[in-house]
């Protein structure tokens, strides 16, 4: 399930790992590939986003930020808070795009995420939207 | 005592609901341990070896006398009628079970109280002097930046999930009685050379498995620049500190491996960038200011000295309770009285229902509703009128909360121990009743004169033995409980730590040796007036090794 900007959606973006590229569809590729091919992604009509690990360099796409659809960041484990540094920064250096959780985060941390920047989450199908709602909306004021 | 706001309130409100609804789901399936532990422990919640322990908060350890009743009524209520004070100057709960806590925290948010970040690894409770806003020799009043840090801090979106546990100290006087040289932040007020107040900002100190004592990465801050420079630090910790062991993740690991210039120049980069956007306004400062009840003195009060001389002459055990569980107020005429929580056959910090319900009642008749707990494990009440003073002790001494013992060899320092905590090697409890036996001699211990003994059951530190003048850490060898001594730490200005003595001691020789050492001490201070820490950084550890293990 896709929430973003607080809504249930329909996911347009495939994640990649080693698979060969397709020519349509919206995908994401982890940092080291994303770079690694950056020439023959650049030439790709369908937009491409990257994909951060906690111990990704965010240095790597500084340069790139304003080209940038989709920046996912990715939890491995739920306890790695990094990642919520890296979309507090990336929104301080400008990015204006989508930045996306996935992995092993739990619904209790999306009202953080969303105030650090990020924007969308994946999550189980399992999960409802009442909890979404909730878990979002968690607090109506905060000190920050 | 700080006044909440409606935002205040509305925060706790709405984490006590937010732990309802975790807890719920835990309970029922839905969250796994592993997914429930991090938000358990931010919101203070350990299982222990048999029962959930609940830590909960006592901001820079001031709490209203509304609040200690609601305490002692929790520990009614929910658990076996006592608490014990940290050395974070928080109260903790052993026996709370799981499914109630929600109620419990909901009881506490209506006396402006909660358990946020008082464990997991985030940053917990700040901690400052327990002389605050009274200690003659104070520059500011330290808690109106400890409530700015700790409304920063709250709820931090981007720092929930640090690498390890982080702690700040602030200490508004030039004697440090925050020990902040032993904290990830420690911030000291000091004056620059135009005569504004601001903060030297130390790093990197801590206890634990690797004892460091902090550095100073800058050594003056603005006060309108205090909560940008400290979201740089944990900006840079949260990328940088160490993920892959957790006894290796603490800032103090970060600094050491980066080095300090390398170090403080990432701070500085990243507080450049956020400086001007995260400004500390004089508005907001007197915003927190003004929301902190002032007691309203009376400067013209008559001071008898010979009537509280006679009172001493009359009542000796109130005279030597007077010379050694108070302290000079700033206001002539206050005194501020230390409420020791080291009883003998109690274990120490631990405080009773009743307890709890008297200091109450005093802090009302006497000093303007308001008590502090100590990082030593003791309360205060800071604003007892000299003409008062008596009736204090008489009621203290009545609840046995009068014991004459403050910053001697037995105001220990104890953590929990194996008798509570999962994760300890010794008891530390019992040792503790035993250092009591064998000190039951009070003109001894007088005469021992300013002894801080800590002690630890694990290496985890709780009990700060590393900067104990003694410390005694628990270690486990084989199944069987055993002692490492370390002697001529401080956490004080002259902050260092202990050095080790030798090879752990058995159980049973443990109190025996402390015994020995307090002996050897006497034989080698150079005159009645040489204190222990200045008899050891006179003589080196050597004279005490030779007593310990030449038998």
């Amino acid at each position: 399930m896709l929430v973003k900007n607080g809504e249930i959606c329909e996911n347009q973006w495939i994640h990649l790992t080693t698979e060969t590229i397709p020519n349509s569809d919206p995908i994401t590729l982890p940092l080291e590939r994303w770079i690694a091919e950056q020439q023959v992604l650049t030439a790709r009509p369908e937009p491409v986003g990257v994909r951060l690990l906690p111990d990704s360099n965010l240095a790597e796409i500084s340069n790139h930020l304003a080209n940038l659809q989709l920046i996912v960041i990715e939890f491995p484990v739920l306890a790695d808070g990094r990642v919520f540094s890296f979309a507090r920064l990336l929104r301080r250096n400008g990015y204006q795009g989508e930045i996306r959780a996935i992995g092993n985060f739990v619904t209790d941390q999306m009202y953080y995420l969303q105030r650090v920047g990020v924007d969308s989450f994946e999550l189980p199908e399992t999960v409802s939207e009442q909890t979404v709602r909730e878990t979002l909306n968690r607090f109506s004021v905060s000190y920050q | 005592m700080y006044q909440y706001d409606t935002l205040d309130q509305t925060i706790i409100d709405e984490r006590v609901a937010e732990f309802r609804d975790q807890t719920k789901r835990f309970l029922n399936g839905q969250l796994t341990e592993d997914q429930f532990r991090p938000l358990r422990l931010m919101n203070g919640l350990y299982i222990q070896k048999y029962a959930p322990m609940l830590r909960i908060d006592v901001p820079y350890g001031l709490l209203s006398s509304i609040q200690m009743r609601k305490l002692a009524q929790i520990t009614r209520d929910y658990d076996k009628n006592y608490a014990h004070v940290s050395t974070r100057q928080n109260f903790q709960l052993n026996w709370p079970e799981l499914e109630r806590i929600p109620d419990l925290l909901a009881e506490l948010a209506t006396v402006q109280m909660h358990a946020i970040q008082s464990s997991g690894n985030c940053i917990r409770n700040t901690t400052s002097d327990p002389m605050a806003g009274v200690a003659p020799d104070e520059m500011e009043d330290p808690r109106v930046y400890c409530e700015l840090i700790r409304q920063w801090s709250t709820l931090h979106p981007e720092f929930m999930y640090l690498p390890r546990k982080f702690k700040i100290a602030v200490s508004g006087s030039e004697k440090d009685r925050a020990a902040i040289q032993v904290h990830d932040i420690g911030l000291q007020m000091v004056k620059n050379q135009q005569g504004e107040t601001g903060f030297e900002v130390l790093v990197g100190g801590g206890l634990g498995r690797t004892p460091v004592i902090g550095q100073v990465i800058r050594p003056f801050i603005e006060k309108q620049h205090l909560l940008s420079y400290l979201e740089a630090i944990l900006r840079i910790y949260n990328l940088y500190g160490r993920r892959d062991n957790k006894y290796k993740a603490r800032i103090k690991i970060l600094l050491k491996e980066t080095g300090i210039e390398t170090f403080t120049k990432q701070v500085e980069e990243e507080w450049q960038q956020i400086k001007d956007d995260y400004l500390l306004t004089t508005e907001m400062i007197e915003r927190v200011q003004q929301r902190f009840s002032v007691p309203e003195y009376d400067t013209q009060l008559e001071i008898d000295e010979q009537a509280l001389s006679k009172q001493q002459t009359d009542h000796p055990a109130f005279a030597t309770w007077l010379k050694h569980n108070t302290a000079a107020h700033k206001i002539a005429g206050y005194t501020v009285v230390f409420v020791s929580l080291k009883i003998p056959d109690e274990a120490p910090g631990d405080i009773s229902d009743q307890q709890m319900d008297l200091v109450a009642d005093l802090a009302d008749q006497y000093s303007y509703g308001e008590i502090r707990t100590t990082h030593r494990q003791n309360l205060v009440l800071a604003d007892i009128k000299q003409s008062d003073l008596l009736e204090v002790w008489q009621k203290l001494d009545a609840q046995r909360l009068a014991t004459p013992n403050i910053s001697t060899t037995n105001d220990m320092i104890c953590c929990p121990g194996l008798d509570f905590c999962s994760l300890a090697n010794a008891s530390s409890i019992p040792i503790a009743k035993d250092v009591f036996k064998l000190l039951d001699d009070m003109d001894y211990v007088y005469d021992l004169g300013d002894i801080k003994l800590n002690m630890s059951g694990c290496m985890n530190g709780c009990g700060h033995h590393s900067v104990g003048h003694i410390g005694i850490l628990g270690v486990d060898k084989k199944g069987e409980e055993w002692y490492q001594i370390t002697l001529g730490g401080s956490s004080e200005n002259d902050a260092q730590l202990g050095q080790r003595l030798g090879p752990a001691i058995a159980k049973d020789d443990v109190v025996t040796s402390i015994g020995t050492i307090l002996g050897t001490y006497v034989e080698q201070r150079g005159s009645n007036e040489e204190s222990f820490l200045d008899t050891i950084k006179r003589t080196g550890i050597k004279p005490f090794k030779e007593k310990i293990y030449a038998s």
